[in-house]
């Protein structure tokens, strides 16, 4: 902690005399609770948020990625005043009516992760890619897109195809209505 | 296909099915991308506190005192653990290790690396916890330290441990513990024939050292343990993230004196593994905690400790080949050298698979095989992905290529004339049941369009490129021991109960294919339980690609039991003898009479049956003579090979991977779709070792502990092509785990990828930009 966030540091909900600091996650109006400090990661797990994972503390893994007004940010170095009256969005927030969303879908159709400990934040930075741009994306935009998530288990491949077929499928009508596709899973087999 | 008797406890043939070599979707696909899957990191109970360690500074030092008093009056705090407390008559063991019982839960007389823990906190929040360790006071008389092998075995170095450490009262069968002394933790060797001579008559020898350095598994997730101690009940319920549910079980049953049933060991998915998670790591310890507090704690391990947990061993490997002009090996010789770090953890096993594998795939008539686990003052090494092959074979593949250059032979030819072929026997006196090796080559030869005149060329842009091959053999635990139980429950449904964990490779989703199959039943009605050793049947370790066969095994067993007894139920309903009844689709039916069939549910209701059980067991032999190597050192040998094309910028030395590709052989596939993609991480895991990953001390300390400084392979370093491929057989076929094979073949292919397009050879991992232009310069 530097000096400067315990100058302002302290508990939010102790700040006599000042409106209550608040977020929107997930659709939800939330009253941001503990330390102002503290990296966003704590408070939204406390919300039972678990797909909001750190695993690198310092930023640099993508893990533990939110969606803040849209835009991809690593919440283990987002000290929790940062979201006051902005609106956040976490892997829970990506399904609609308890039904996964395309990409979320396209994942699992394209077994885009293994132990699937990063598995959030590749999907929250794609759908940010996606809501960014329209039509196809090439190879080289979903790793400039993506490239600051690390992946262990080295899903990166099926990441790429999951992302791009779904980019793909958007520009034939609706994209919600679209069907996951199967990759090239059954490739590269032969009988000896 | 083995070649071996079946006495009812040997792995099974399946053939592809219903729900078998298909590509079904991972059980738990849902919970994977919605955020809700259960990992040990979510876990939280009433009155549960939270754990920090304190930790040495020091590599090598004598602690002359520990005051925690200012620690425990923090408000917050609920226990601090030192070793006085281990001086209580109820105390539990105060040293634990899978093999020999080295390693302190908390240190005592002395600090043997740079981040031992010398006390444990338990606090109200981890906050606390952490503000608490800054209050302990230890004193401590910094020691003379070896952290090299070199230092570590020159005459007169300072011991890491000053009495030899004792052996384990309980361990396993195939580790017989050699030739300590020193800081020699244990030897292993093989000899064949007489090296010594073959070498003296061969007319070429090439004599060369190999280095792999120490690397870390980074897991995305950390290691994490909920560990909770009932005084009253004597019982220990620890909630962890390991690899080895039974292992942890029996390391904390011994260390706290509590029979097995005592102690119960859950274990939810895990966020990674690759062998950081084999054996007890922090269980001993959060345990420990929470025998002193009262309550339960919860430990999740910070990253930077995370990288001073466990490593994957350093090595220093000299290797001599001798061979005559046509290219026929006569003999090898070899030293290796594991550093392995201030405790022993694994490291007597995985030296002496990292011993034998230094062979290779090849007919060796003469071979001699020194192998050490030294101790050192490092973090200690352990199990990692590879499994000591990795080191064996940068060293064995690389030697490969240059003895092929100096008898001026094409390296592909020079393999090819002395791969191991079907029945042949291996160095350590076994015969080779399977060999795939020719095939494996020649693809990945093919995959790379590899010539005999393949040369180094110059891009338009100026860069070098080259090509590589490599093709390794790799064994898996022997002997090893699988038990699973399945239960068809009357309306159709079923549960597999194994011990297996799910760390991500898909297990319990492949477990579920062989038994619905083996039963006839759809996939999607089966279920796979989480490994709790209270309930779920003993499994060694999650580890060693021996899952999909040694468990799957024992569940098509257990399953098959189970369709025996459903097909006796119905016989008496169908009026048929159970031979002719076939189950699939959850339908029992007379064999050619579809019409004459009743469905599972309708067999249970009508003969009042509430379950079907069944069990099933896979349990293999071997073991190797500690002084020859002679014996069987694997049940069954994973085969892979792996082919490389790169190119080199010549003034900064950066080798940009152009095609990797990778071939396996495979038996039978379960699911296509994750073999897939245990072949894509095991490529990515070996090009990451090849070109990035190093763990640097200084005096000992760790310099890089994070993810900044210390680098793993992103998505924008992948290679422009990366290919895979598995080697299937018709028909019924064995099972192969493709958990590691293809990793120690990838790096070895991108040495000598590099090699031919520098013109210059790489000996030491990682081939950073720096190394690369050295070498070249050099010339």
């Amino acid at each position: 902690m530097t000096g400067a966030d315990q100058a302002i540091g302290g508990d939010l909900g102790q700040r006599a005399g000042q409106a209550t600091a608040s977020c929107v996650v997930n659709g939800v109006e939330t009253v941001l609770e503990g330390g102002l400090a503290e990296p966003a990661t704590g408070f939204l797990r406390r919300l039972g948020l678990y797909g909001v994972r750190e695993t690198c503390s310092l930023g640099v893994c993508g893990t533990c990625t939110i969606l803040l007004d849209g835009e991809p940010v690593s919440a283990c170095i987002l000290p929790l005043y940062a979201l006051d009256g902005r609106e956040v969005r976490t892997v829970e927030g990506l399904e609609s009516e308890g039904q996964l969303s395309t990409l979320q879908r396209q994942f699992i159709c394209s077994q885009a992760f293994q132990c699937s400990f990063c598995t959030p934040g590749f999907l929250l930075s794609a759908q940010a890619l996606l809501d960014a741009t329209e039509g196809p994306l090439t190879d080289e935009q979903v790793v400039e897109g993506l490239q600051g998530h690390l992946c262990r288990c080295g899903c990166y491949e099926s990441v790429k195809e999951a992302v791009r077929a779904v980019a793909a499928r958007r520009q034939e009508s609706d994209a919600d209505g679209a069907q996951p596709t199967t990759g090239p899973q059954d490739a590269g087999r032969a009988a000896p | 296909m083995t070649g071996k008797p079946d006495d009812g406890r040997t792995s099974v043939a399946v053939a592809a099915g219903a729900a078998v070599g298909q590509s079904v979707d991972v059980l738990e696909a849902r919970s994977r991308v919605d955020g809700t899957i259960d990992f040990a990191l979510n876990a939280e109970i009433p009155h549960m506190t939270h754990a920090r360690l304190a930790r040495s500074p020091y590599a090598h030092a004598r602690i002359l005192s520990i005051d925690v008093s200012a620690a425990e009056k923090l408000p917050g705090v609920v226990a601090v653990l030192t070793a006085a407390d281990f001086e209580r008559p109820d105390a539990p063991a105060r040293h634990h290790g899978p093999v020999v019982r080295d390693q302190p839960v908390v240190c005592g007389t002395k600090v043997r690396f740079a981040g031992d823990p010398v006390a444990a906190v338990a606090a109200e929040t981890e906050e606390i916890a952490a503000a608490a360790l800054g209050l302990i006071e230890v004193v401590y008389d910094e020691l003379p330290k070896v952290t090299t092998v070199e230092e570590a075995l020159a005459g007169g170095a300072p011991l890491v441990h000053d009495r030899p450490p004792e052996a384990r009262d309980r361990g396993y069968s195939d580790i017989k513990l050699a030739g300590a002394g020193g800081n020699i933790c244990t030897r292993f060797q093989l000899r064949r024939g007489d090296v010594e001579a073959a070498l003296a008559e061969a007319e070429v020898v090439v004599d060369r050292t190999y280095f792999s350095p120490a690397v870390q598994h980074v897991t995305m997730e950390p290691h994490v343990v909920l560990a909770t101690y009932d005084g009253r009940k004597r019982e220990l319920t620890v909630l962890s993230s390991t690899q080895g549910p039974f292992a942890v079980r029996d390391a904390l049953s011994e260390m706290f004196g509590l029979p097995s049933s005592a102690v119960r060991v859950v274990v939810p998915p895990l966020g990674g593994g690759y062998g950081a998670k084999t054996y007890a790591k922090y269980e001993p310890i959060t345990a420990a905690l929470a025998w002193k507090a009262g309550r339960p704690v919860k430990l999740v391990l910070p990253r930077d400790e995370e990288f001073i947990s466990i490593t994957k061993h350093e090595a220093t490997i000299r290797m001599r080949t001798g061979a005559t002009r046509d290219g026929r090996l006569v003999a090898r010789d070899v030293e290796v050298f594991f550093n392995g770090g201030a405790y022993a953890d694994i490291s007597p096993r995985l030296i002496k698979n990292g011993g034998y594998s230094c062979v290779g795939p090849y007919d060796i008539p003469h071979v001699r095989v020194d192998s050490y686990a030294v101790y050192t003052n490092l973090p200690p090494a352990g199990a990692y992905r590879g499994y000591g092959v990795s080191q064996a074979a940068w060293a064995y593949e690389q030697q490969m290529d240059e003895l092929a250059e100096l008898l001026g032979m094409d390296p592909v030819e020079l393999r090819k004339r002395n791969l191991l072929t079907k029945g042949q026997d291996f160095a350590t006196g076994e015969t080779m049941h399977e060999a795939h090796w020719h095939q494996l080559l020649d693809k990945a030869a093919a995959a790379v369009e590899w010539s005999p005149d393949s040369k180094a060329a110059r891009s338009a842009e100026g860069r070098l490129s080259g090509k590589g091959v490599a093709v390794i053999l790799k064994s898996t635990i022997t002997p090893s021991t699988a038990h699973a139980a399945v239960r068809l429950d009357a309306d159709g449904a079923m549960q597999v109960f194994t011990s297996a964990v799910e760390m991500g490779q898909g297990a319990h989703t492949v477990l579920a294919q062989l038994a619905a199959d083996a039963v006839g039943i759809p996939v999607e009605r089966v279920h796979v339980t989480t490994p709790d050793t209270w309930y779920t049947p003993y499994d060694q370790t999650t580890s060693s690609s021996r899952t999909t066969r040694a468990m799957g095994g024992a569940v098509t067993k257990a399953a098959r039991v189970v369709r025996e007894r459903l097909r006796h139920l119905a016989s008496e309903l169908l009026e048929a003898d159970s031979g002719d009844l076939v189950v699939a689709d959850g339908l029992v039916s007379v064999a050619g009479v579809p019409s004459r069939s009743l469905s599972v549910a309708e067999v249970c209701y009508r003969t009042r049956t509430g379950s079907i059980s069944g069990d099933g067991e896979v349990v293999t032999s071997g073991g190797l003579d500690p002084e020859t190597g002679q014996g069987v050192a694997s049940d069954h040998w994973h085969q892979g090979a792996a082919s490389a094309e790169v190119e080199i910028d010549p003034a900064t030395g950066k080798v940009y991977v152009r095609k990797l590709y990778a071939v396996a052989h495979a038996g039978r596939v379960i699911n296509p779709k994750l073999a897939r993609l245990q072949m894509h991480g095991s490529a990515l895991f070996g090009m990451s070792h090849a070109l990035y990953e190093e763990l640097i001390y200084d005096n000992g300390v760790l310099t890089n502990p994070n993810l900044s400084e210390y680098s793993i392979v992103a998505m924008g370093d992948l290679p422009a092509r990366l290919e895979v491929e598995l080697l299937e057989e018709p028909g019924e076929a064995q099972i192969h785990g493709l958990g590691e094979t293809v990793l120690p073949p990838v790096i070895a292919a991108l040495g000598n990828a590099v090699a031919n397009a520098a013109g210059v050879r790489v000996r030491r991992l990682p081939m950073t930009p720096e190394r690369v232009l050295d070498a070249m310069e050099g010339t």
